[in-house]
């Protein structure tokens, strides 16, 4: 865990606070910045102002759901190019059919991911150490 | 040819007639013509025979001495004229007798000897002149006598009749022939031409009236005749005619000769006829009986079939192979607002909407019966929706049958049913699946994460026993995490809606990624794993979640029962001559006992020698194994020994697995 890489802005959106706070809490240990939303329209408040590095989002979300916030995010200029994350429990390949044709980086079923594994891949994402 | 209602028989006479009465009339005319001729010629004969009669009684010698008229009043000329004058006596009718003799210039007649005198010249009374009659030794004329000649040789008779002022006449005459054959003077004789004209009249009129009844009679002989000749005949016509109306009548002729032959013979043919006729009359009625009675038959499987399409559940709509309706059942009315009778002739696609489930109208030439109607495959969707007629939409499971006969589509059926309910069930279910999806899964990765952290020291260094029992709980949720994975592809399995996406994929690579999933447990467990994949595996289309989840199953179940040390063996392989795939999976586990084998694809299934070894496990594993690959095109196998191992095959053929259209795809 490096403590030197230097702050890269993520946001977290995921609805059960105690997924929320452990995902937060990880990687804010691994040394990013981290934004948290509850929602999706949350979500999106936040990624239009704040302009994360990367987004991490979950399906399955009051307000706005996750793939509508993603929709959203591939409309904008900027949303259009930063890299998503999907981390949810709906394998459905429904889902994952419409995520992937919105485009994202990433499909990850919750709970066949370790925390570890997941700060792992943003890292490669964002190609940082 | 037919001439109104006459008769062939009447015909026939009429004609006959008319022949015979114009025949006779011609004939007739010619017979007499013929007959005055004959008539005259008896009188001529008649003639000449008295004048032959009279010239053999007549001295010849006696002749030569009467030279003048004045040798009348001699004994000799009275002697010769009263041998004439008895002969006249004796022949009625005859009216002279007389002698003619030629000069010697033979041109020139003289007349010698007449019976006639000069008071009673003509035998009628009349007094005839001295300057009138011939006398003897008098040239006479025989210009008017052409047969005379003739009578120099032999007797002749003229044909004609003279007339003078005394009368008419006919001359026949017969020569005088001397003891030295020499014709010494000619003995005429004269009849009178009233008796010979009264004569051949009676004549005439006997003999006509003989051929004029004959002329008569004929025809009747013949009309007498032929209903000899033509009543056997019109017998027989009679009993034909009767005959092609009613086969028992016969023809009764009892004229002993050939009809009656002919008749006889036709009865027995028409014995013959009626007989084989009545035996095709019988067989004809067993037939018609036996193919009323299939009829019946057809007809009671006819009601049969409507009642039972009438009372079936589903809908169903009978089009021809152009797509109009034939039929359509009670329940498709009931299901599509329309009533059944006014259905039949239309065309499918005017009397029925069908949709997608975005409300897009389908096409005529995508839709299923069309579909069928020209691949001659039968289609079967549970994506269209009907609409009714009072635009209420709703979904169908339907099935369109090609109907063929002798290898040609004539038309094709329509099943279908309202399946709105299942929909709604279905939709239920998969929010089910959905919730234990996402309700089971979350809590379960919040335990995992924060044991991760917790293990990885983020809330400071754990004590070793706290360390293991926070790996106890990582285990168990690792394994309530499986649970729910089998559980959610069981769903699916069973519901249907999984898919199946075949891609062009190797069975060995699979197996070998699955392997190395597995790579630590085999390790933990120090097991010999021996694997033989044929260098060159073709790709065959095959979907390779579902292949992965069969090849996992069947490696983690041939690991979890086999002992520490123990040897598994894993094979593909392809035998082109079966056209199949085989993926072989070997182990020197356990084994499944006997008595527990046909169990062991059941759900929930657990063999009681393993129960016993607390090994985990879900029975759900075979369970799906077998459903996918039943469900995918493919089958499987297994032999086993207790305490020795067991073995599984699973087998695709090398064209693979078929597309599958679902909404949720096994994880």
């Amino acid at each position: 865990m490096s403590k030197t890489a230097e702050k890269k802005k993520i946001l977290i959106a995921e609805d059960d606070p105690s997924l929320r706070e452990v995902l937060v809490e990880k990687f804010q240990g691994a040394g990013f910045e981290v934004y948290q939303a509850k929602n999706g329209a949350e979500g999106m408040d936040i990624a239009f102002s704040v302009h994360p590095d990367l987004i991490i989002l979950d399906i399955l979300m009051p307000k706005v759901d996750g793939l509508t916030m993603l929709s959203r995010l591939k409309e904008d200029v900027w949303g259009i190019n930063v890299p998503v994350i999907i981390l949810t429990n709906m394998s459905e390949y429904t889902y994952l059919e419409k995520a992937l044709a919105l485009g994202v980086d990433e499909y990850m079923i919750k709970s066949e991911w370790k925390l570890k594994n997941i700060v792992d891949r943003v890292r490669t994402i964002l190609g940082v150490r | 040819m037919r001439i109104k209602n006459v008769s062939f028989k009447t015909k026939i006479l009429l004609l006959v007639e008319v022949f015979f009465v114009a025949s006779g009339l011609f004939v007739g005319t010619i017979f007499w013509q013929e007959l005055s001729l004959k008539v005259r010629e008896i009188s001529r004969l008649r003639l000449m025979a008295i004048a032959s009669t009279a010239a053999a009684m007549t001295d010849v010698y006696s002749h030569n001495f009467i030279q003048t008229q004045e040798d009348e009043d001699t004994d000799n000329y009275i002697a010769i004229q009263s041998v004439y004058k008895k002969i006249l006596a004796a022949n009625d009718g005859v009216d002279d007798i007389y002698t003619l003799r030629t000069t010697d210039d033979e041109n020139t007649w003289i007349f010698v000897v007449g019976t006639l005198d000069t008071a009673d010249r003509n035998g009628n009374g009349k007094i005839e002149t001295e300057e009138e009659r011939v006398a003897v030794g008098e040239e006479f004329d025989v210009s008017e006598l052409p047969e005379i000649k003739k009578a120099l040789s032999e007797p002749a008779a003229d044909h004609e009749i003279n007339c003078d002022k005394w009368g008419c006449w006919l001359s026949g005459y017969a020569p005088l022939v001397d003891k030295y054959g020499n014709t010494a003077a000619i003995l005429g004789v004269d009849i009178s031409a009233d008796d010979i004209l009264a004569y051949e009249k009676k004549m005439k009129i006997l003999i006509g009236s003989l051929f004029i009844s004959l002329i008569l009679l004929l025809p009747i002989m013949l009309y007498l005749f032929m209903r000899v000749l033509l009543r056997p005949i019109s017998e027989i016509v009679k009993g034909l005619n009767s005959f092609s109306q009613d086969l028992s009548s016969r023809i009764h002729i009892e004229t002993g000769d050939e009809f009656e032959a002919i008749a006889s013979t036709f009865n027995m043919m028409a014995m013959e006829l009626e007989r084989s006729y009545k035996g095709m009359e019988e067989t004809v009625r067993e037939k018609t009986k036996a193919l009323a009675a299939k009829i019946e038959e057809i007809e009671l499987e006819k009601v049969k079939d409507e009642a039972l399409l009438a009372s079936i559940g589903e809908g169903m709509i009978a089009v021809d192979s152009k797509g109009k309706i034939m039929m359509m059942n009670l329940q498709a009315g009931k299901l599509l607002g329309l009533e059944v009778s006014k259905a039949a002739g239309v065309f499918l696609e005017e009397l029925i909407q069908i949709e997608d489930e975005q409300g897009n109208m389908i096409g005529k030439e995508k839709r299923p019966v069309y579909l069928s109607l020209l691949t001659g495959q039968k289609m079967v969707s549970s994506s269209f929706y009907y609409v009714r007629s009072d635009g209420y939409k709703f979904p169908v499971f339907l099935t369109a049958a090609p109907v063929k006969l002798k290898n040609k589509i004539i038309g094709s059926i329509v099943i279908f049913r309202d399946i709105t309910e299942e929909k709604r069930i279905d939709v239920a279910k998969s929010n089910f699946v959905s919730l234990a999806s996402h309700q089971l899964r979350t809590p379960l990765a919040s335990i995992s994460w924060y044991s991760e952290m917790l293990l990885d020291g983020e809330a400071g260094e754990l004590r070793e026993k706290q360390k293991k029992y926070l790996e106890k709980i990582v285990e168990s949720q690792t394994k309530m995490e499986e649970l729910v994975k089998e559980l959610l592809n069981v769903s699916r399995i069973e519901m249907g809606t999984f898919i199946i996406d075949p891609k062009p994929i190797s069975f060995s690579d699979i197996m070998e990624d699955v392997l190395g999933e597995f790579y630590l447990q085999l390790m933990e467990k120090k097991i010999k794993l021996a694997k033989k994949f044929p260098s060159r595996l073709p790709k065959i289309p095959a979907d390779s979640q579902l292949v992965r989840i069969v090849f996992e199953n069947l490696i983690s179940n041939a690991i979890k029962y086999t002992p520490d040390e123990g040897t598994i063996e894993v094979e593909v392989s392809v035998s082109k001559k079966e056209s199949l795939i085989s993926a072989r999976v070997s182990d020197s586990g356990y084994g499944i006992p006997k008595k527990q084998q046909h169990r062991i694809f059941t759900k929930l299934f657990r063999a009681d020698n393993i129960i016993e070894k607390d090994v985990d496990g879900t029975g759900l594993g075979l369970y799906l194994v077998k459903s996918i690959v039943d469900n995918s095109g493919g089958s499987i196998e297994f032999s086993s020994e207790e305490n020795k191992g067991s073995t599984f095959v699973v087998r695709y053929p090398l064209s693979g697995m078929k597309e599958k259209h679902g909404s949720k795809k096994l994880v």
